[in-house]
């Protein structure tokens, strides 16, 4: 007991001083030969309770909630991929776009007359098509089909 | 049986065949001052019981972990004290009321001659303490009814001595105005 510290304290408190100090509060008879026991209880229950969850957890709902996570996973690329990709696909074709001094200058027809004529680098490329690669072309850029023929 | 060390009481509990052994030796050793100490804060029996059972099952989670250096005593009255405010501040949650409905609720205890054995002046000293706020309370119940050191008792509510001796001083002279005060009054309870 710390009753030097107390009495320090407790001399400008003369009337608190006065009253004995008890401990008024009636424990019911036989508390404390039971209260260990119910400690003991307490124990043995709270890991039966831990034990059940974690069997719950190792039976089917283990695989079940790995399954689900797996799932939200696999929905969640799902929604957000092609977004993701378009947005990017975007941003850099915005960045690629075509200055303005060069698109004020050039003319498509000059473009045009420029790649007619005989580039080395575009000797190399072999422009020949099958018949069905030219039908395909011709369907895929929905050329006119009577130009086509007055060309050929 | 006389009471076991801290030292001989966590090297029983560290051996997984005497481990329940040990930990019932050490409720019996403590359940006593620790009751007291949560009975003068709750005042309510069974709730106090509440409170005791779930200071001793913390302690059970955690003794595993608890450095030797330090005193068992003070590291149980820390989860005691702890789990005494946590339950104080679930009750303030559920009553949704002003604080004194709470101190009412608290002192309702004190008017049942099966909960409480003290005469007319113990019940006034107990009502002037259930007056003090929640840490107060404890602070000044740690140091007068426990005698506690200051030391100890900034080990067990992680506050420093210098701030735990104001809040005791100040505590007692509070105590002391509703003391005089009940007292000039005669028989009628603090207001």
């Amino acid at each position: 007991m710390d009753t030097l510290d107390n009495n320090d304290e407790l001399r400008s408190a003369p009337n608190l001083r006065a009253i004995p100090k008890a401990d008024p509060f009636v424990v019911p008879d036989g508390f404390f030969e039971r209260f260990p026991h119910l400690v003991q209880q307490r124990i043995v229950e709270d890991r039966a309770r831990s034990a059940n969850w974690s069997w719950n957890l190792s039976g089917w709902l283990r695989p079940a909630i790995g399954a689900l996570a797996l799932l939200a996973v696999v929905a969640l690329a799902w929604v957000l991929w092609p977004k993701a990709e378009g947005d990017v696909l975007d941003q850099q074709l915005a960045s690629y776009g075509t200055p303005d001094h060069v698109s004020d200058e050039l003319d498509a027809e000059d473009v045009y007359t420029a790649l007619s004529t005989n580039d080395p680098l575009l000797a190399e490329v072999d422009l020949t098509m099958t018949d069905a690669e030219l039908a395909e072309y011709v369907e895929q850029e929905e050329l006119p089909l009577d130009l086509l023929i007055e060309e050929l | 049986m006389s009471d076991l060390s801290d030292a001989e009481l966590l090297a029983l509990f560290r051996k997984e065949e005497s481990r329940h052994y040990a930990f019932n030796l050490l409720v019996r050793q403590y359940q006593k001052r620790l009751y007291s100490f949560i009975r003068r804060t709750i005042t309510d029996h069974d709730e106090t019981q509440d409170v005791l059972q779930n200071t001793f099952i913390k302690a059970w989670n955690g003794l595993d972990k608890f450095r030797a250096d330090a005193q068992l005593y003070s590291w149980l009255y820390r989860i005691a004290h702890n789990e005494c405010l946590n339950h104080l501040r679930k009750m303030k949650r559920g009553i949704f009321v002003h604080s004194d409905t709470v101190i009412e609720r608290l002192t309702t205890t004190l008017d049942s001659s099966e909960h409480f054995s003290g005469d007319m002046i113990q019940k006034k000293l107990q009502r002037a303490v259930m007056r003090l706020p929640d840490k107060q309370r404890a602070v000044f119940n740690m140091k007068y009814f426990d005698g506690l050191k200051y030391e100890q008792m900034s080990t067990v509510t992680g506050t420093s001595v210098g701030a735990l001796k104001s809040s005791y001083h100040i505590a007692v002279k509070k105590i002391e105005a509703w003391v005089t005060t009940d007292q000039t009054k005669g028989p009628q309870e603090p207001s």
